[in-house]
Order: C-alpha cells, then sequence, then structure tokens
C-alpha cells in the first residue's frame, strides 16, 4: 500500500512537470490557434543554460535566467517567425515550429554530447519523511513548486490584464480586437510565458533521483502532448489535469512494470500516448476542449 | 458508390414545425413553410431572425431539436449533410467557400461528385470508364458554366478571380450538382448594384428555363421584393409573415419587426430588371 | 499569373524532360558507382514514401506524424513473410517463407490494412488533434516493434530476404552478370526496380489528384463543410487518404529495407516520420514533382555531406563533439521548413511556379464562348496578365 501512495505522489510530481508544459501548449493555442512543436527544445535550451550558468551565478541566479532565456526565445520563435509567414494555415504554422524545433534540438543535442549533466540544485539526493513515507526531496519540490507556479498562472490567467485578453481572443478574435486588445502584446506575451513554464519543467526534469540533462531530454518532453490533448487544447486547466493523468499513469506503469510485463517491456513510455488514443475517441476534443462550432 | 439518377421531377421542399434549441436559447419555434417545386422563395428577417440556422437546418448542418424538413418523398432531417446533397439540393455559402488553388473548372466537377461513381483505383489506373466519365462531366460543367456566363473563366485559379466572379462561380457549382432545389445564401451580399441586377436575372432564368426551386437567404430588399414568388418573414425564431412580396410587405408584423413600430412599410429604391417599381405601401398593384 | 495551365509550363518542354530523365536513369548503372546507386534508390523509395504522404497532407490536410509506423509495417511484414524460421542474437525468430513476391504484395496490403483499422480515429478527429494522435501512433507502434521480438527481431532487428520477381533476384548473382561490360549487382538491379516503381507510384498518384477522388480531398483540405455540401462523404475520404499514404508508406518502407539488409525498429521511429514532413513541406505540400524533389534533397545531403567530410572545412567527423554531416543537415532542414513556411509556403514547387509565370505565355488556345447570356465580367477580361 505505501508502494502504491508513493507511486501516486510520485506521479503527481511529474504530472505537474508535465502539465507545466502542457500549460505552455494550451495558452499559445488559446492565444494564437498555433500547436507549436517547439516546446520541446525550448526546454532544452532553458536547461542547458542553468546547467552552463550555475557554476558562475549559483543555481537560483542561473535557473532565472534559463527561464528568461527560454521565454525569450519562445516569444522570438512568435514575433519573427510565426507573426510573419505567409500563411496563416495551422498546419503550416505547426510544421513552421517543427523546423524550429529540428534545427535547435539537433545544435543542443550536439552540445550536450553523451554527457550526463547535472543540475547544482539544494536537494540532491537527499530524502524526506512525510509521515510513514520516504520520498526524495527533489521530487517534492517539484510537487510544491510546480504547483504553486501552476496556481498562480491560473489567477494570473483569470484576473490579470493579460489573461482576460486571452480568454477574450480565444472565444472571438474580432469582437476582442474591436474591443481594444491589442493581440501582438497577448501574443508575445503567451508564447513567453509557454517558454518560461517550459523551462522550470526542464530544470525540474533533471533535478535529482532522475538523471540530469541528457541530449534525449526533449524526448521526455514529448510526453507533455498527451498532457495537453486530454485536457483539451484550448484549456489550461485541462492541460493540468492531463498532466496529472499522464504523471500518475506512467508512474504506475513503471512501478508495476512487471505485472505488466505481458503488455511489453517498457510499458510506461507509451503509456501516456495509449491513455490519449483511448481519450480522444471517447472525446475528440479531449476532456475540457471546446468542441469545434463549424462556422458556415 | 452508385452514381445519383438525376430525376426530372422538382418536389416541394416541405418545412414542417421546426423549432432548434442550442442549450437554453431557442434559435427557431415551430417554423413551417413550403417552397413551391419551381418558384423563387425568400427567406428574409431582422438581424438573429434565425434565418442562418433554418438555413443550416435545411442543409443538414444542423439536426432541428424537433420537426422535419422534407424534399418529396425524402426526409432531409434524417440526414447527414452529403446525403442532403445527394438528394439534390445544392447550395451556397456566404463567405465563398470553393478550393482556391484548383481551377474553375475543377471546382464546378466537384459538384458532380454524387453523380459519378469512379473510385480511387479505377481512377488511379486510369481505366477507360473513369476517363470517360471524366470527359462527359467535364462537357456538361461547361455547359453550366457558359449557361451562368463563367466561360472564359474556366480554366483560372479559383482563387483569385474578382469577388463577384466567384460569387458566379459558386452558384455553376451549386448547379452543377443538377440540383431539385437551390439554396442560396445571401446571393448578392457584397456586390455591386450591376452584379446585384446580374445576379437577380440569372435567378429568373433559372427558375423560367430550368424550373429548379430556389430559396434564398437575404437582406437585400430590392432583390427580394423584385424576384420573389413568395416570401418567409422569421423575427426572433418565429415565423411572422408568409405570402407574396406585397402581401409581407404591408403586414403589419413585418414593419415593426424591421422598423421597431413605424407607421409605413419599408420602400425598395432599387428598380427591377423587368423595369417596373415595386408598388408601394397602400398602392394598388 | 491565374491561368492553370500556363502554371505547369508548356507540353513540350516536359516532354523533353521526360525523355531527357528516362534516358539518364536507363543508363546510370553502366557509369555510376555503387554509392550513387543505392543513394539514388534510397531517394526514389522516399520519394514514393513522401508522395504517399503529401497525398494525406497536401492535398487532403491531414498531419500525420505516423508515416515512419506504415513503412515499419511494410518493411517488417514482408521480412516476416518471406524469412524462415531461424534465430539471431539469442532470438527466436518466426517466418512464413512464402515466395518474396507474393510477401511483397501482402506487405504493401498490410500497411493499408493497418492505414484502414486507424480510420475509426481519422474520420472522428479534426486536424490538429489528428496530427497528435498520429504521435501516439509511432510511439505505440515503436513500442509493438520492440517487443513483438518472434516478428521484428527486437531491438537489433533481422534481416531482409533478397527480392524475386519473375525469376530475376534483385541481389548479387554468383557468378556475377555482366552488361555492356559493368557487373550488374544488387544496387544496378535495385536502381531499376526503385526507378519503375516510383514511376508508376508517381503516376496513380497524379491521376489520383487530377481526377474525382483528388478533388474531393483537396476540397475537404480547403473546406470540409463545403465537401459535405457537395456530397463528398468526408470521414470516408479521410479514411480512404490515409489507406491509401499507409500504401505508399508500406511500399518505400518495404523498398528501404530492400537496401538496408537489416531491418531494426530504431530506423523506423518519430525521426523518419519527421524526415518525411520535411520532404513534403520543403518540396511543396500540394505538389507531387515537389515530394520527389523534396525526398532527393532529404535522403542526398546528409549522405553527400557525410562522403565529403574531409573536403568541407567546418564540418568535423561523427562523434567529435563538432558540427557534423548529420547535424549541418538538421539545421538546413530546420532552416529550409522555416524559410519555406515564412517566405514561400508552396516550397519548391512555389519557386518553381514563379518562375515559370515569368516566361513569357506558351500559345494556349481559349474555347469560343458558346452561350448566348455570357456577361461580361465585372473585372474585365483578363486572363493572360500576370
Amino acid at each position: 500500500m505505501t508502494y502504491f501512495v508513493e507511486l501516486i505522489i510520485n506521479g503527481v510530481s511529474i504530472g505537474l512537470i508535465y502539465a507545466l508544459i502542457a500549460i505552455g501548449f494550451t495558452v499559445i493555442f488559446k492565444a494564437t490557434e498555433v500547436l507549436t512543436f517547439a516546446q520541446g527544445s525550448t526546454l532544452l535550451l532553458g536547461a542547458y543554460v542553468v546547467v552552463r550558468a550555475q557554476d558562475a551565478l549559483g543555481f537560483f541566479p542561473a535557473a532565472l535566467l534559463g527561464i528568461a532565456v527560454a521565454a525569450l526565445l519562445s516569444a522570438a520563435i512568435e514575433v519573427l517567425l510565426v507573426r510573419r509567414a505567409a500563411t496563416q494555415e495551422h498546419i503550416s504554422l505547426a510544421i513552421l515550429t517543427l523546423g524550429v524545433d529540428i534545427a535547435l534540438a539537433s545544435e543542443l543535442s550536439r552540445r550536450i554530447g553523451s554527457d550526463v549533466l547535472s543540475f547544482a540544485d539544494p536537494w540532491g539526493n537527499k530524502t524526506v519523511e512525510i509521515g510513514s513515507f520516504v520520498l526524495p526531496q527533489a521530487r517534492v519540490a517539484a510537487l510544491v513548486v510546480c504547483g504553486t507556479i501552476a496556481a498562480t498562472f491560473f489567477l494570473v490567467l483569470k484576473y490579470s490584464s493579460w489573461g482576460i485578453a486571452v480568454r477574450a481572443s480565444a472565444e472571438d478574435r474580432e469582437a476582442a480586437a474591436l474591443m481594444g486588445i491589442n493581440r501582438r502584446r497577448v501574443a508575445g506575451i503567451s508564447w513567453a510565458l509557454a517558454g518560461g513554464l517550459a523551462a522550470v519543467a526542464g530544470i525540474f526534469m533533471g533535478t535529482a533521483p532522475s538523471p540530469g540533462l541528457t541530449n534525449t531530454s526533449n524526448v521526455t518532453a514529448l510526453n507533455a502532448f498527451p498532457a495537453a490533448i486530454i485536457g483539451g487544447l484550448d484549456s489550461p486547466g485541462g492541460a493540468v489535469a492531463g498532466g496529472l493523468i499522464v504523471g500518475i499513469v506512467q508512474s504506475l506503469s513503471a512501478g508495476y512494470n512487471d505485472e505488466v510485463a505481458f503488455l511489453g517491456s517498457q510499458l510506461f513510455e507509451v503509456s501516456a500516448f495509449a491513455v490519449m488514443i483511448l481519450v480522444l475517441l471517447w472525446r475528440p476534443s479531449g476532456l475540457y476542449g471546446t468542441r469545434e462550432l463549424t462556422r458556415v | 458508390m452508385r452514381a445519383r439518377r438525376v430525376s426530372t421531377e422538382v418536389p416541394a421542399l416541405v418545412v414542417d414545425n421546426i423549432t432548434k434549441t442550442f442549450g437554453g436559447v431557442t434559435a427557431l419555434k415551430d417554423v413551417s413553410f413550403e417552397v413551391a417545386p419551381g418558384t423563387i422563395h425568400a427567406l428574409i428577417g431582422p438581424n438573429g431572425a434565425g434565418k442562418s440556422t433554418c438555413f443550416n437546418i435545411l442543409t443538414g448542418v444542423y439536426r432541428p431539436t424537433a420537426g422535419t424538413v422534407a424534399l418529396g418523398p425524402d426526409r432531409l432531417t434524417d440526414h447527414r449533410p452529403h446525403h442532403v446533397a445527394q438528394l439534390g439540393i445544392g447550395r451556397t455559402f456566404q463567405n465563398i467557400a470553393l478550393a482556391a488553388r484548383l481551377s474553375v473548372r475543377d471546382n464546378l466537377m466537384l459538384a458532380r461528385h454524387t453523380l459519378t461513381s469512379s473510385g480511387f483505383l479505377s481512377v488511379a489506373v486510369a481505366l477507360p470508364g473513369a476517363r470517360r466519365e471524366q470527359r462527359l462531366h467535364q462537357q456538361r460543367v461547361s455547359a453550366i458554366a457558359d449557361f451562368i456566363g463563367i466561360g472564359d473563366l474556366m480554366h483560372r485559379q479559383a482563387g483569385t478571380l474578382a469577388y463577384g466572379d466567384q460569387k458566379r462561380v459558386e452558384l455553376a457549382r451549386a448547379m452543377s450538382l443538377e440540383p431539385s432545389v437551390l439554396l442560396l445564401d445571401e446571393p448578392v451580399a457584397g456586390l455591386n448594384s450591376g452584379e446585384s441586377r446580374h445576379m437577380a436575372q440569372q435567378l429568373l432564368d433559372i427558375r423560367d428555363q430550368l424550373g429548379i426551386s430556389v430559396l434564398l437567404v437575404e437582406h437585400d430588399m430590392g432583390l427580394v421584393m423584385s424576384i420573389a414568388d413568395r416570401v418567409t418573414v422569421l423575427d426572433f425564431g418565429r415565423l411572422i409573415a408568409d405570402g407574396s412580396p406585397q402581401e409581407v410587405q404591408n403586414h403589419p408584423d413585418v414593419v415593426r419587426a424591421y422598423l421597431g413600430g413605424a407607421a409605413t412599410a419599408p420602400e425598395p429604391a432599387v428598380a427591377t430588371p423587368h423595369g417596373s417599381p415595386v408598388p408601394r405601401a397602400g398602392g394598388t398593384s | 499569373m491565374s491561368d492553370i495551365r500556363r502554371m505547369t509550363g508548356s507540353p513540350w518542354a516536359r516532354g523533353v524532360l521526360a525523355l531527357a530523365t528516362l534516358a539518364v536513369v536507363l543508363v546510370a548503372p553502366l557509369y555510376l558507382d555503387r554509392f550513387w546507386l543505392q543513394l539514388g534508390y534510397f531517394c526514389f523509395a522516399a520519394a514514393v514514401g513522401a508522395l504517399g504522404l503529401n497525398l494525406l497532407t497536401g492535398f487532403t490536410g491531414q498531419l500525420s506524424f505516423a508515416h515512419g509506423f506504415f513503412l515499419a509495417v511494410g518493411a517488417y511484414t514482408y521480412v516476416f513473410l518471406a524469412s524462415d524460421e531461424g534465430e539471431a542474437v539469442g532470438v527466436a525468430l518466426s517466418g512464413a517463407s512464402l515466395p518474396s513476391w507474393l510477401a511483397a504484395v501482402l506487405a504493401i496490403s498490410a500497411a493499408g490494412l493497418a492505414g484502414l483499422l486507424f480510420s475509426p480515429i481519422s474520420g472522428r478527429l479534426r486536424g490538429i488533434y489528428l496530427g497528435v494522435a498520429s504521435l501516439a501512433l509511432v510511439f505505440i507502434g515503436q513500442h509493438i516493434l520492440l517487443n513483438y521480438e518472434s516478428v521484428t527481431g527486437g531491438f537489433n532487428g533481422r534481416d531482409v530476404p533478397e527480392l524475386s520477381l519473375f525469376g530475376l533476384t534483385f541481389g548479387d548473382s554468383e557468378p556475377p552478370l555482366t552488361v555492356l561490360g559493368v557487373v550488374f549487382g544488387r544496387e544496378e538491379w535495385l536502381w531499376y526496380l526503385g526507378a519503375a516503381v516510383l514511376l508508376c507510384a508517381f503516376v496513380c498518384a497524379r491521376n489520383i489528384v487530377r481526377g474525382r477522388p483528388g478533388l474531393a480531398m483537396q476540397l475537404i483540405r480547403d473546406n470540409e463543410m463545403a465537401a459535405a455540401s457537395m456530397g463528398v462523404d468526408v470521414p470516408r475520404y479521410k479514411a480512404s487518404a490515409f489507406v491509401l499514404s499507409s500504401l505508399y508508406a508500406g511500399c518505400a518502407g518495404l523498398m528501404v529495407a530492400l537496401a538496408l539488409e537489416r531491418a531494426v525498429p530504431d530506423y523506423f521511429g518519430l525521426a523518419l516520420s519527421i524526415a518525411y514532413i520535411v520532404m513534403v513541406v520543403i518540396g511543396g505540400l500540394g505538389s507531387l514533382w515537389g515530394s520527389v524533389a523534396g525526398a532527393f534533397f532529404v535522403v542526398a545531403l546528409p549522405e553527400i555531406l557525410s562522403r565529403y567530410v574531409g573536403s568541407i572545412p567546418f564540418l568535423s567527423e561523427p562523434g567529435t563533439g563538432g558540427v557534423g554531416a548529420a547535424e549541418l543537415a538538421d539545421y538546413v532542414y530546420g532552416g529550409l521548413v522555416i524559410a519555406v513556411i515564412v517566405f514561400v509556403p508552396r516550397g519548391l514547387a512555389g519557386v518553381w511556379t514563379s518562375l515559370v509565370a515569368k516566361l513569357p505565355a506558351p500559345a494556349v488556345s481559349a474555347p469560343a464562348p458558346a452561350g448566348a447570356s455570357s456577361v461580361p465580367t465585372s473585372a474585365g477580361r483578363s486572363d493572360t496578365s500576370v
């Protein structure tokens, strides 16, 4: 039983990390109707900056720098590329972000090489005892920090002028523009936020006990896709739900790997995607996504 | 898929007690009217009256909450949009919905989809039957295009045409379906007066020479009053008048709906293609 | 420049180009060495796959990351059906020992069947959701490939039996066969096979695109509602587009397997699917020629860079941590995809049509208007202006 609960807590912790990336997807989609494939390499860039800067600056300042760089990159993608694209078809813009990801991920993978770069985080391999459970400090920290950031994000979404602008634009772009909402600023801020969130997620993904930053860390980030889709691509709240579902399913399938071995070894690698397919068969727009009403 | 057989009989389009609710909002309530075969029927009403909703139900985009729409013996409301097309309903779109990158001819050929049956395999290996079918139908759509007057645009990319021409391509495409009923969504929206007059004449020609029924949703009162045989007026989702243009024009509920209680009926300012202005309110027709 | 006929160039020029290409293809094995012949064959195989993906993404508007998976189905079905039972690296392998030509046909069909099985999903999902669902397929596919060891050989893969058609084996023969003084072995035979298959695939794709199904697919891409209003059964066509593209992918997978001689699951992963998307985008979504050109480019670039890595100053050998052929290729792909979408969304094909448009207009006979009611267009009679 303790094992099960530990797996759940572990799953929630990882789930919140995915949730941050997934929130990024949904915010970008809500604000600009683009599905971005560049979150993985943005995450990688942010984490890489932290790792390279932490010796000189210390962990926390380096973390802030990494987050800032990632946010800047993400905003730059929108302002310099997406906005200026000759076509605004959704599929083409998604492929545009894919192009960015291909080039950027390749370069970052090359620099990281076959190394495993570790973060100089304060939690390290230490554990903490809560009740009868022994948990890695890093996991608890991830849970607390990511949870707080997610909660703050929702407050911002609900009450800040940017948040209202995003939600208004998502409802009706023309009406929002007529109401004086500056779509460009909303777009830039949205993408920047998504980049920053991805960087935070990247840092936590690389902290102990799992191995640090490797040249395949951005592939792990791909699990945020099912999280965003399960929740519904235009629902940030759904992204959190989706992230938790993905995290818990992964944790359980890894933890009980032997019991589910008949479905194949290392099931946890695909469990998120399998769940996503099932959810999509039941609800084609995700759990909380708005179903497209065709305007005729 | 078997190709549809084109019938020469144009049945009546019967709208029977249509009700449509979206969540808590009632968009349409107990709307009934009939488009007699070979007539031009206009559906009008102020903004928000439910015309688009009604139109979308007729074309199979929405399913009504209650009521039915029948074309002859077929209940349209039981069918999905692509079946509705197969049953002989051709439609145009308010915002042009052509395939921009394809030629005008290809856009018209698309409407022949239900009238042809070549599948992937026969087309891929260029079976003689598939090629013959394509040739025959290309000839037919050429004739239709000439009738509408866009014959010289056949090889142009649809997306590069002027707005007025695109609207005519839309009409030609709907015609290429060999429909029994044409459903036109604001056919003269965005056209200047000359283009509107041509479109109006075109619709009259379609009715007179081809015997096809036409149902149009329109805001342009001049067009409606001059070419419609019958007018149905909606307001707040309910039918408030149904009759000849003159009857509807003088109907107090219609006047109230448009003008909010003014004493006189709306006067159309545009002269009709036939030359005689529509009689004013209070005058003899 | 809005006349469709102008955009494709004059028939004479195209005819001459076609003949010249045919001559080059026939004669090439007599002059090119094995590296180039094998590279060319991979290009042919990739072009077949790219045509399939373009039919789905460029012509029907459905984004798919699952292409690599369908290639895998084609490759492994062939390997399984054509192989005998055996064992490799401690893994027991099963095989159906069918004649290789039959295995090939069944392999392609299996890929199509896989596409069909995916259709309940492809029919229900719209646009972007479908793209991400296909992402799931590639991962689940990899999972199956790695675990279904008796068929796929697991992580290490398994050997690919040679293909024999009408008594001709597409491989090296003992004693060596010579034609016009040149030894004809695997690479030579595969070159001809690849070119022939690509030609058939291209012609079929072109016929489909120009015919009834192609028009329906393109309207689905541009406006699904309009397509339904024209009587197109949209979910069925989307499913058909998936099946069609997976048939092409299966064929490409089979071709690739024949060249690789060993099918390894790792090859058929997400990176392969992304490579195909890059091919189709650079070549031009919605252009069949573009897909062929894009495929050639994406396949050839890293190979050529690796071959000449010594002569290119800033390139380093793989594993040294510097910018190698693979990385440079990735930068180029990423950069080109970005450049295409931002500047020339029609890709190489778009660049080509703009160039063609600047040439003087070939003599095109306009059909004389037959109807009496031809109303002057409001835009004026101007279909020869650029």
